[in-house]
């Protein structure tokens, strides 16, 4: 059939990693596995299915994993610690990208601990090396994660009337969720909405944590977006990335959710730390972005009635498209709550400059 | 008698197969309605145009309060309505100025040069139209050549001329004194056969369900024209009328389309596996990445449910956020509607309820709010236990037990209004109480007593219970018409600030409510 259709949408997506179902006896199957750490290798299969999720809990997972790899590492003879620590750890890393793609929280943390490593001199002692190491690790997770969480968390609470506000929040953010547990802990008496979507659908366990601390919610689809904004007074949203142009990388959806916000005059405030910031700008979402599983949309769980999508792999015509991430422009944000404060998104690029700065001066955290 | 309880049966019969939903999908409640309203003007006497009137009002609207959210019902009462309205009209002009209708036309073909509407200006060409703003600034025509009102109850002409007037066969028609002798004279002739008009009237309302057929035949044949090779059209959802019209689009283009599931129904997968089916490139994806698609898409196609007089749109729940996602990318968002959907209703008008809600079971998973509901008793409980083991006095003990009486709402069905309303009564003597659970909050160190007399404190200061978990669906989205780029219609495509004009070629403006309690007694809004 000369006329026959090569189109097909799921094609924008071939410069990115395609969905592979990552099973035990596939990861088995790579090569030089037998290198990989067993703290590595349950961390990969955690983040294949799932159990692991959300950006800062990648991170943080990610980086006790590698404290672990640097601490049963050993340098082999004639080899320098700071350049076969550094192969080492790549090895490390792309294992964990075969699993899942790297979050941008991930890459950085990455990125500042190579620089770390390369900056050890050969003639440190190999404990004291590893022992460094660790403490930067520690250091990181302290600085830039759980006391900026504790940061952010209190300005994001300064922003809660005391009374009377409607809280729109979308699938699940640690740190908004953290937000919202501690503003109704101190007093505030407010309700949230809870929006979600398919197919991963997070905001259950959002759900879950606000009513356990005794918030009252009203749980909808993304879809009802239009007829539940008119009575919302402000919106909550975590995100994956803030990237340099001001845009915001989060969970497939939220650019909709804040459009929709914006075209309401609601004020959009994105909780994220600086850790997540980064130099890349991007323009849409399909540059870059995660591709899922897409059996996940051919069912619906709790409808099985729903069937018209059996069989579509054998289906010449039928294609399935599961993104995990969409980015939102920055005219849809009014704030970015950090742990230094509220910032506008277009300040992005001078925080980053100034860790920049920071770290050629003093390098280590600020 | 007897015809006339099983006009009611049917009628009743038909109320109930609209309110079970057993009949879904604008057409078939068209077509549906439409078969009733026929059979009563064919099995009915009736003696004036305004009687038939009057009944089918009646039995119109209850047809459509039975089934509120369908439209389309309304809509076919108010056709057939205005057909019977235009054809006393035409009636009523023939009989009144018999002979000024050659002059006219020779006045017509002379005057050529000038349009129609001049012509009315000038007040030379006699037409049987009802007001508008031309007729109403023209001092050259006279008022009593048309009938602007065909009134179902006139009292005061039917009081003048003595008869006995009932709300059924008998009433007079005619509002102005120009021609009401006339009229006078000719009703009281037939009082007892029918009107001669109904003959007319049966055969359009039968041209009206022979229209009702082709309206997605007329619709489909304009899909070539809209889609260029290697298009890719964003559409959500299950339409009849779009999946038609691009299978038919297909028999002579290639290109590819992108489904959105449309959640809470999901019937956009029933759509995709159509789609493919028919040898079309289809992609499905989830609500939640419309967005990101959009910026790929060239333009949206979606159905819609009604379309309003102000041209916006009532369209299945999540239209709203592609629409302005499609304006956001400036891709044309385009609607593919019949005529019959359309409504002389605003967004804004008291008779219109353009949603529905579905259970909370397509959204949530029951145990999610039984778990709700049960962590509202235990919050409550803990409440009760802090107030009463801190020993405050006798009006914290009454108040404690205010709350108590604060209806437990059952979590999915509970509507926020009603659990931010029911504290109301208890919350005038609970002032005094909510400081005294602040300092209750700061006695007790850990977080669930402190959380729980907040919580209590909150809910004494009149807000919604604490670990209460509301879920709606809803069914339906307003579209407002400044996001919509083109109407595509049975009668080819229209903007949406097109919309208002057609109705006045559909309906009458004494129909746009149904309702004889907005309409008022004497017919005058």
């Amino acid at each position: 059939d000369p006329k026959a259709v090569s189109l097909n949408s799921t094609e924008l997506f071939a410069h990115l990693q395609q969905y592979k179902r990552i099973t035990v006896s596939r990861l088995l199957q790579l090569p030089a596995v037998g290198n990989i750490h067993p703290a590595i290798l349950q961390l990969g299969l955690r983040y294949a299915d799932g159990s692991i999720r959300g950006a800062n809990a990648r991170c943080l997972a990610m980086l006790n994993a590698l404290c672990q790899v640097i601490r049963d590492y050993t340098t082999p003879e004639g080899k320098e610690l700071s350049r076969d620590l550094l192969r080492h750890l790549g090895d490390h890393v792309n294992f964990l990208v075969v699993c899942r793609p790297l979050s941008v929280g991930m890459g950085n943390a990455i990125r500042h601990l190579k620089l770390r490593i390369s900056t050890i001199s050969p003639d440190m002692p190999e404990l004291e090396a590893k022992e460094l190491l660790e403490q930067e690790i520690g250091d990181y997770i302290n600085v830039r994660i759980d006391s900026a969480d504790k940061q952010l968390v209190n300005y994001a609470v300064a922003k809660v009337e005391a009374h009377g506000d409607v809280i729109l929040t979308y699938a699940a953010s640690h740190v908004v969720q953290r937000a919202l547990v501690e503003a109704a802990r101190a007093g505030k008496s407010f309700r949230v909405v809870v929006m979600d979507s398919r197919p991963e659908l997070e905001g259950r366990s959002t759900l879950a944590r606000l009513l356990a601390a005794g918030i009252p919610c009203t749980y909808v689809h993304l879809n009802a977006g239009s007829y539940i904004i008119r009575e919302v007074t402000k919106v909550f949203l975590g995100a994956a990335a803030v990237l340099s142009n001001g845009t915001v990388l989060s969970r497939a959806g939220t650019a909709a959710v804040a459009m929709m916000a914006h075209a309401h005059s609601k004020p959009v405030m994105i909780c994220c730390e600086t850790h997540k910031f980064n130099e890349r700008v991007q323009l849409d979402s399909i540059t870059h972005n995660e591709l899922g599983d897409p059996e996940a949309l051919s069912l619906v769980p709790g409808k099985p009635e729903v069937t018209a999508l059996e069989g579509w792999c054998d289906h010449p015509r039928l294609r399935l498209l599961n993104l995990k991430y969409d980015v939102m422009p920055a005219e849809y944000v009014t704030m970015v709550v950090t742990e230094f404060g509220m910032v506008p998104p277009t300040s992005v690029p001078v925080i980053l400059r100034e860790f920049r700065q920071s770290e050629q001066t003093v390098s280590g955290p600020f | 008698m007897s015809e006339k309880k099983e006009i009611d049966d049917i009628v009743e019969e038909c109320c109930t197969v609209f309110r079970r939903r057993q009949i879904e999908g604008s057409l078939p409640c068209a077509k549906k309605t439409l078969d009733v309203l026929r059979l009563i003007v064919t099995n009915k006497k009736h003696s004036t145009a305004a009687a038939l009137i009057d009944e089918l009002r009646n039995v119109g609207y209850k047809m459509q309060t039975a089934r509120p959210v369908e439209l389309a019902i309304g809509n076919m009462v108010r056709r057939v309505l205005h057909i019977i309205r235009e054809e006393a009209k035409q009636e009523e002009f023939d009989d009144v100025k018999p002979t000024l209708s050659q002059p006219s036309l020779q006045e017509t073909t002379r005057n050529q040069s000038g349009g129609l509407l001049s012509q009315a200006l000038k007040g030379r060409l006699q037409m049987p139209r009802g007001p508008s703003l031309s007729n109403l600034l023209d001092a050259g025509i006279d008022p009593a050549s048309f009938n602007p009102s065909l009134a179902p109850i006139q009292e005061s002409p039917a009081d003048r001329l003595d008869v006995v007037t009932e709300r059924g066969p008998d009433p007079e028609v005619d509002s102005q004194a120009g021609g009401l002798s006339r009229s006078a004279a000719r009703q009281n002739k037939k009082t007892s056969q029918n009107w001669k008009g109904k003959h007319e009237v049966i055969e359009s309302i039968n041209e009206l369900i022979d229209e009702l057929d082709h309206i997605q035949g007329s619709i489909t044949t304009q899909g070539v024209e809209h889609i260029h090779a290697n298009e890719v059209i964003l559409t959500m959802g299950m339409s009849d009328t779009t999946l038609l019209f691009l299978k038919e689009a297909a028999k002579k283009r290639e290109f590819q389309v992108v489904v959105a599931e449309g959640a809470p129904r999901f019937d956009g997968h029933l759509m995709a596996r159509r789609l493919a089916d028919a040898g079309i490139q289809t992609t499905l994806i989830a609500d939640s990445a419309v967005y990101a698609m959009m910026a790929r898409a060239n333009k949206v196609l979606v159905g819609a449910h009604a379309v309003l007089a102000n041209g916006g749109v009532v369209a299945p729940v999540g239209l709203h956020m592609v629409a302005l996602s499609a304006r956001r990318h400036s891709i044309p968002f385009v609607v593919l509607v019949g005529l019959h959907k359309l409504s002389p209703l605003f967004p804004t008008d008291p008779d219109l309820l353009y949603n529905e809600f579905k259970g909370p079971g397509d959204v949530i998973d029951f145990d999610v709010v039984g778990d709700a509901f049960v962590q509202q008793q235990q919050l409550h409980n803990a409440a009760m236990a802090a107030t009463d083991c801190s020993g405050l006095g006798a009006a914290a003990a009454a108040a404690a037990a205010a709350a108590g009486m604060i209806p437990a709402s059952v979590g999915g069905c509970a509507i926020s209004g009603a659990s931010g309303g029911s504290p109301a009564g208890a919350v005038t003597a609970l002032d005094s109480v909510s400081s005294t659970s602040f300092v209750l909050g700061g006695l007790n160190g850990t977080s669930p007593p402190s959380m729980a007399a907040a919580a209590a404190g909150g809910a004494l200061r009149g807000d919604p219970l604490p670990g209460n978990v509301h879920v709606p669906t809803p069914l339906f989205d307003y579209v407002p018409p400044h996001l919509i780029s083109l109407f595509i219609t049975d009668m080819g495509g229209r903007t949406p600030s097109y919309v208002y004009r057609l109705l006045t070629e559909y309906y009458s403006r004494d129909d746009y409510f149904l309702s004889r309690e907005v309409f008022g007694k004497d017919g005058v809004r």
